[in-house]
């Protein structure tokens, strides 16, 4: 029998205690093993079911019976995975859970492989495979914007933006192809034009591919640095802004040895939030590699919050973060400002515009912090409807395509017109492979790999 | 009726595609008989005097390097030569010569005429009689012979049922006035094979006398003439010129009056006519913003005064193919000798063809040519070589001849035909090879000749050449890449005045020779060491570097359809049991039964998700 005839089942809700679960059944005999195991209160079976039709009833197994719970009917091609589909809903404990999947598989169904559903609806064309990569980043989305992101470019985002592209170059393709095709009948290529629409194609490719970054930030949160000299109070600033002791904070310089994250919603956006050690010049050993960390983690970051200390004298080691801080993305803390003050901040103030006296202690101004961070990191300016590519198999296929494209312009310059045709047709086919056109079976596999099972 | 012999192949037909079946396979070594409708139309070119053009030059190339004949005949003939993209890259450069047709003619049926093992009869085939194993056994003439065959090649070109339209008068008629094959089609379908109509057309014939040709462009021959044959060493000369007029808006005007008149455009022709060769009515109505189209003024030989009119093919009565003429500079006072006229006629379904061109349902019953679906003299003489050789291999056992897509234009060409099937006449192009930097007109023998060879239509001298050229093309690449050229104020100004950086220290000629801009020749006077080498040679070497990344991307994408092309798909698979195939999917593959996994992903509607549902089926089953 082959795997993809066969009928698979899995539970689609997370293992624990939950007040319900759901247990998905698809393939061609679902209703079939389903029925099995199932006895409708009403007396109804199964299959005397409409698509989208419930029942009430109980599943037993040889020991007699589960639980009960409601069968819900899809019938193909009209259900997630376009085969037919029965979903029980039952109550949410591990152990029914279990004990519901283990009668089915008794009966006849398989376990189903992480991602086979919804491998079964790309199968079925009920899904691009684009959108199938979208589900999975909806399922681990954790912020507003990634999960509107995620639902963008199931939507379709993508794929119209690819199509239009697509469009385009099959009709440069096609304008060079009848030239050469068709010498003899007084069609001559327009350079000037076909270069510039295949230039602008080029620059959408190339919007794309500069928009991944946009989009791994949204799903995997804007590295942001707490930087500083030590026992400047970066500790209770990462615990004040998580709203948990995650740092362990004392009074002895160079605590925080390692890095230590956290992730924060500012506005539906996410930072990752660091808490490095202090920076400091003469640090020995362990304390040293962690100096080295929070340099280098300077260096990578979306945003700094560098925290200088009010209360002490402005010294080497400040002067030592001070220059490796970008003012463009960098916000100045001036931490204890419950202290007398002691520090020069006119420097900083001509240096900094995103600048602000803070308490950590008090906690006074967070929601001043928390605003600033929100405009260092652009928020209002994410636009979650926009198309993106959102993982690096259709970063690696957008940048191939771009660079067919370059080799493109060198050809017709150098009038190979016969191998300028060709790349062209190879940039088409690598935007293809990002929508899954043209896909081979290995980077099937590869995406569904990532899936959880159930989905 | 009355048996009048036996012979192992049996061609209908005698035009390009009939002709190089024929010869195929009587010097294969099979009793082999040709029967045309008449003998003094054998490889009759009804339409445009001219061999080759864009991808159809291609197909000569390669005919010739698998031992077939239109390129010697054509270059015999020739009368007026050019490479067609000359600026455009090798892999797009095409030959098309201007032949006499008459001249042509009478060489072609003089080489058959001399061929061993070889029959020409004049006969009407009206009935193919099939034994009760389904496979072929006899022919029926219309004058009353039988014949016992055990193989049948159909290559009836244009003359089933075929019907010429000129305006409102329709002639039950084939081309140039010759009689119609009205008894075959009806064979055909008893034994279930499904035909169609299609249609084409062809232009007025004028008298050289009635044109002005001091008003038209000049359109000399390139010099020297490249032969289309591996095998030419004659020189050609080009001995008549062509010309150019050109359309206008009177002559769009009279047209666009009068398109009721048409029998396309009044509905009394519903035959599928050729996308690529549009009659002039087609032109005007769907490129309505172009102001003019032009027309090759072309001599139909040299001891005739017919002048063929490229471009013009229509339908149109008669009358209003004369008003429209005269409209045309230096066409002021045209006479017409024979008129346009649209011709349809009866033709089968390539998709039930094998890769070999036999049915899949009929044993020994192999179809080539315009019976294709295609159109063209080049795109018939390729499959009738095809079939030739097919037939005779299978009555000898021997395995079938298949070229592959990443072979050759004759590979592609059957395979679309097999594998897409066709909705209107067939025409080759460059772009539909995926392959086509691989495949260029000057490595046609390279790639085929060795094949023909082991076939056994190649002799030994010209295998020796072949091995000579294909030595001198490495060694010259080898000494190439290792040549250092220093640089030097003469080598500089050379590359300024090609528009390229000049060099500061020395330089491989072969890393010269990948700029675009320089040649061969222009590196010849800071290469003093070159040597003789075999004709063809050298320029083969400059390609093979110049072209060196993307041949080695085709080829490497040649290597990924090979894999695919090895996993076999088993012949009785039922795709209706496959779960996750889509329906049209299904319907595809049912009807075409693919081969390999590879032919299946070339078939329009099988996706390429069917394909990973295909092979994962393979793979668990």
């Amino acid at each position: 029998m082959s795997r993809s005839s066969d009928t698979i089942v899995a539970a689609a809700t997370a293992a624990g205690r939950a007040a319900i679960g759901v247990i998905r059944i698809s393939g061609e005999s679902a209703l079939g093993i389903a029925q099995t195991v199932f006895k409708s209160r009403s007396g109804l079976r199964l299959n005397e079911l409409n698509g989208y039709q419930g029942v009430l009833g109980r599943i037993f197994d040889r020991c007699g019976g589960i639980d009960e719970v409601i069968a819900f009917v899809y019938r193909a091609p009209k259900s997630f995975t376009g085969e037919d589909v029965v979903e029980f809903s039952c109550h949410g404990g591990s152990y029914i859970i279990g004990a519901i999947v283990r009668s089915l598989t008794e009966a006849g169904a398989r376990m189903a492989l992480p991602g086979e559903f919804t491998r079964r609806a790309v199968m079925n064309g009920k899904l691009t495979v684009s959108s199938a990569e979208a589900i999975n980043e909806m399922i681990n989305a954790k912020w507003e914007y990634s999960a509107k992101t995620a639902l963008a470019q199931y939507d379709g985002a993508l794929s119209v933006k690819l199509n239009s592209i697509k469009d385009s170059l099959y009709g440069l393709a096609a304008e060079l192809a009848v030239t050469l095709e068709f010498p003899e009948d007084d069609i001559e290529l327009d350079r000037p034009v076909f270069e510039s629409k295949l230039r602008s194609a080029q620059s959408e490719l190339s919007c794309l591919v500069a928009g991944y970054a946009r989009g791994k930030l949204i799903r995997e949160g804007i590295p942001t640095v707490i930087a500083g000299k030590p026992n400047t109070g970066k500790s209770t600033v990462m615990n004040l802004l998580c709203g948990t002791d995650k740092s362990i904070v004392t009074d002895i310089e160079g605590t925080t040895r390692d890095v230590v994250e956290d992730y924060i919603d500012i506005g539906g956006v996410c930072l990752k939030l660091a808490d490095t050690a202090g920076i400091r010049e003469n640090a020995k050993s362990v304390e040293r590699i962690g100096v080295d960390r929070s340099k280098s983690r300077i260096e990578s970051a979306g945003i700094v919050l560098a925290v200088f200390d009010l209360s002490r004298d402005f010294d080497h080691n400040d002067r030592i973060i001070l220059n490796m801080l970008n003012p463009e993305n960098t916000i100045v803390i001036l931490n204890k400002s419950d202290l007398p003050c002691v520090l020069d901040t006119v420097e900083l103030y001509n240096k900094f515009k995103n600048i602000i006296p803070f308490s950590a202690k008090s906690g006074d101004r967070l929601q001043e912090l928390y605003d600033l961070m929100a405009d260092v990191a652009q928020v209002s300016e994410f636009d979650t409807s926009e198309a993106l590519l959102f993982s690096a198999r259709q970063l690696e296929a957008a940048k191939n395509a771009c660079e067919y494209i370059d080799e493109t312009f060198a050809l017709l310059a150098g009038g190979m017109l016969d191998a300028a045709g060709v790349c062209l047709e190879s940039a088409l086919e690598s935007i293809g492979t990002i929508d899954g056109e043209n896909i081979s079976e290995g980077v099937i596999e590869e995406i569904f790999r990532n899936f959880c099972i159930g989905k | 009726m009355n048996l009048l012999g036996g012979f192992d192949v049996a061609v209908i037909g005698g035009g390009h595609a009939g002709l190089e079946a024929a010869m195929a396979s009587a010097k294969l070594g099979m009793k082999t008989a040709l029967f045309t409708m008449s003998l003094d139309s054998i490889a009759n070119m009804p339409c445009n005097p001219s061999i080759g053009g864009t991808a159809k030059g291609h197909l000569v190339r390669e005919i010739d390097a698998l031992g077939g004949h239109m390129g010697r005949l054509a270059d015999h003939a020739t009368i007026q030569s050019r490479m067609l993209n000359m600026s455009k890259g090798p892999a797009v450069n095409s030959l098309r010569a201007q032949v006499d047709r008459r001249k042509y003619q009478s060489a072609a049926k003089s080489l058959l005429e001399n061929q061993a093992n070889l029959y020409i009869r004049q006969c009407e085939i009206t009935d193919i009689i099939l034994d009760n194993k389904g496979n072929v056994s006899r022919l029926a003439a219309r004058e009353g012979g039988l014949f016992e065959v055990k193989a049948v090649i159909i290559a009836s070109g244009t003359y089933l049922n075929s019907r010429i339209h000129i305006g409102e008068s329709q002639l039950d008629q084939a081309a140039d006035g010759s009689v119609t094959a009205s008894a075959l089609t009806d064979s055909l379908c008893r034994m279930g094979i499904k035909t169609r109509r299609f249609k084409t057309g062809t232009p007025a014939r004028a008298h050289r006398r009635s044109i002005d040709f001091s008003k038209l462009d000049r359109q000399p021959g390139d010099e020297p003439v490249k032969p289309f044959s591996f095998d030419t060493t004659e020189p050609i000369l080009n001995r008549a010129e062509c010309h150019i007029a050109y359309t206008n808006a009177d002559t769009h005007a009279i047209i666009t009056a009068n398109l009721h008149r048409s029998p396309i455009y009044s509905g009394k022709i519903d035959a599928i006519g050729a996308r690529y060769c549009p009659s002039i009515e087609d032109k005007v109505v769907r490129f309505a913003d172009k102001s003019r189209h032009q027309i090759f003024v072309e001599p139909m030989g040299l001891d005739t005064d017919e002048i063929y009119l490229q471009g013009m093919s229509s339908s149109m009565p008669e009358d209003v193919q004369i008003d429209f003429l005269r409209t045309i500079q230096g066409f002021e006072n045209i006479e017409i000798m024979r008129s346009a006229y649209a011709i349809e006629y009866d033709c089968c379904d390539p998709s039930q063809l094998r890769h070999t061109l036999e049915f899949k349902t009929v044993g020994g019953l192999y179809g080539a040519g315009q019976f294709n679906g295609t159109s063209g003299y080049e795109e018939a003489a390729a499959q009738g070589l095809a079939a030739g050789i097919n037939a005779a291999l299978k009555l000898q056992n021997r395995p079938p001849f298949v070229l592959e897509r990443w072979s050759s234009y004759i590979g592609t060409l059957i395979d679309d035909l097999v594998i897409k099937g066709c909705q209107d006449p067939y025409r080759m192009m460059t772009s539909r090879s995926e392959y086509r930097l691989l495949l260029r007109q000057d490595n046609a023998d390279a790639r085929l000749t060795p094949r023909g060879y082991e076939i056994g239509l190649i002799s030994d001298q010209r295998m020796e050449r072949l091995e000579k050229k294909l030595s001198d093309i490495k060694s010259e690449t080898d000494r190439l890449s290792t040549l250092t050229i220093s640089p030097s104020a003469e080598l500089n100004a050379m590359l300024e005045s090609k528009g390229t950086t000049p060099i500061a220290a020395g330089a491989k000629a072969a890393d010269l020779l990948k700029r675009p801009e320089i040649t061969y020749a222009d590196l010849a006077p800071f290469d003093r060491d070159r040597i003789d080498l075999a004709p063809g040679a050298a320029e083969e070497a400059v390609t093979e570097i110049k072209y060196a990344g993307y041949i080695k991307r085709q080829a490497s994408k040649a290597e990924e359809l090979k894999r695919l092309e090895s996993r076999v798909l088993d012949k009785n698979t039922d795709y209706t049991l496959i779960k996750g195939l889509r329906l049209e999917a299904i319907e595809k593959l049912s009807r075409i039964r693919p081969d390999t996994i590879g032919q299946a992903s070339r078939i329009s509607g099988v996706t390429p998700a069917d394909i990973t549902v295909l092979l994962i089926w393979m793979r668990i089953k």
